[in-house]
């Protein structure tokens, strides 16, 4: 009776181990194959337009629906500048934590402008916080946004809706034109 | 004896695995609600007015290979069923019908229920055509219908996802919105 009470328990932290890896580990596992796929040397800091595979298994968009982009990010050694250049349509732009959380988005509305400059820099720590005044996360700059994040690792999704299939190839030209860079903490 | 420890071991494991799987993709599902203003077989798992931070939410969209919607800019349902609570299958034809939609782009997808995985079948709102009296109406058959038309081709059941971007960089509670009917008429 003892060991059939023992192994039940044990059946029972076998499954709360199964149940927390299933919710918490594997969902950031689900989230790296969508960030990088099947790529070994995925490009990280680097703009990357999708094409219609890539699209649809990132975003479930075909090529007549929507023009999308992404930079797969790694900041934990200094920041990325994303110098975004959108077409004249409905747009947004997403920042993903490598777990799935939406740490940043913003549209066409919202920015105001087509053209702009976004600086994605890790979150200060605790001791950062308590040695300074750190009361906002997002605030403009001189030359654009700045936006403090507290994963090193992420996404950046660019998407832009298409009207009409024939306005793919204008709206990839002007898309093209967005660079991702990284640049180094000192 | 040393076998029977081995056997008696393997099935604890295989117990336990199976419990905590089974668990997890209930209490996942469990996370969904029922959404439409109007009642209907709409399910979110995405309120539209708070970030993602509940995990089992989170896992509900990436275990199926999606992104999760982003807080302000997408609001996303699913229905497995039609407004009869049956199961959808491409052997059957069905009728979308309901007010036009409201966001400033929205996308209605096939998604396979089998493989959980998103399909090229899709319409959006810049290729809809519109009624006459202002609703909108989308049929889904494998044989080729007047007007809004997806054929949802060799699969067998699927999931209808409905993707909503307000556009104003707000969404209204999920709740809210109200989605179309869904219908079943002919099966083969």
């Amino acid at each position: 009776m003892r060991a059939w009470l023992f192994w039940l328990v044990v059946a029972l932290v076998i499954g709360a181990v199964t149940h927390l890896s299933y919710v918490l580990i594997a969902p950031s596992f689900a989230m790296q194959t969508l960030m990088i796929g099947d790529q070994d040397n995925a490009p990280v800091n680097k703009f990357v337009l999708l094409d219609g595979a890539e699209q649809a298994r990132l975003l479930g968009e075909t090529e007549r629906d929507a023009v999308s982009a992404k930079c797969a990010f790694d900041i934990g050694k200094g920041q990325m500048s994303i110098d975004a250049e959108m077409p004249d349509t409905f747009w947004s732009l997403t920042l993903y934590s490598n777990n799935g959380a939406d740490l940043y988005t913003i549209n066409d509305r919202q920015a105001g402008t087509d053209k702009f400059k976004l600086t994605v820099k890790r979150a200060p720590d605790l001791a950062d916080i308590f040695s300074s005044d750190q009361s906002e996360n997002a605030r403009a700059m001189s030359d654009g946004w700045s936006v403090e994040v507290p994963e090193s690792k992420g996404i950046a999704v660019f998407w832009m809706a298409l009207d009409y299939p024939e306005q793919r190839k204008l709206f990839i030209e002007t898309l093209s034109r967005s660079v991702c860079t990284f640049t180094p903490s000192q | 004896m040393r076998l029977g420890s081995l056997i008696k071991g393997a099935g604890i494991l295989f117990l336990g695995g199976v419990i905590g799987i089974v668990s997890a993709q209930w209490s996942v599902e469990k996370n969904a609600t029922a959404m439409t203003a109007g009642g209907g077989p709409w399910k979110s798992w995405f309120s539209g007015t708070a970030s993602i931070r509940n995990p089992y939410v989170n896992a509900h969209y990436l275990m199926f290979g999606r992104l999760p919607p982003a807080l302000g800019q997408e609001l996303m349902f699913e229905a497995r069923q039609d407004d009869d609570g049956a199961t959808l299958t491409a052997s059957c034809d069905y009728v979308i019908r309901g007010p036009r939609l409201t966001a400033r782009w929205w996308q209605l997808a096939i998604a396979d229920e089998d493989s959980g995985e998103p399909t090229m079948l899709s319409l959006t709102s810049s290729q809809l055509i519109g009624e006459t009296d202002g609703t909108m109406r989308i049929a889904i058959s494998r044989l080729p219908k007047a007007g809004n038309w997806i054929n949802p081709g060799d699969l067998s059941r699927f999931e209808l996802v409905l993707k909503l971007r307000p556009g104003s960089g707000l969404n209204a509670s999920a709740a809210v919105v109200s989605l179309p009917h869904i219908r079943r008429e002919a099966c083969s």
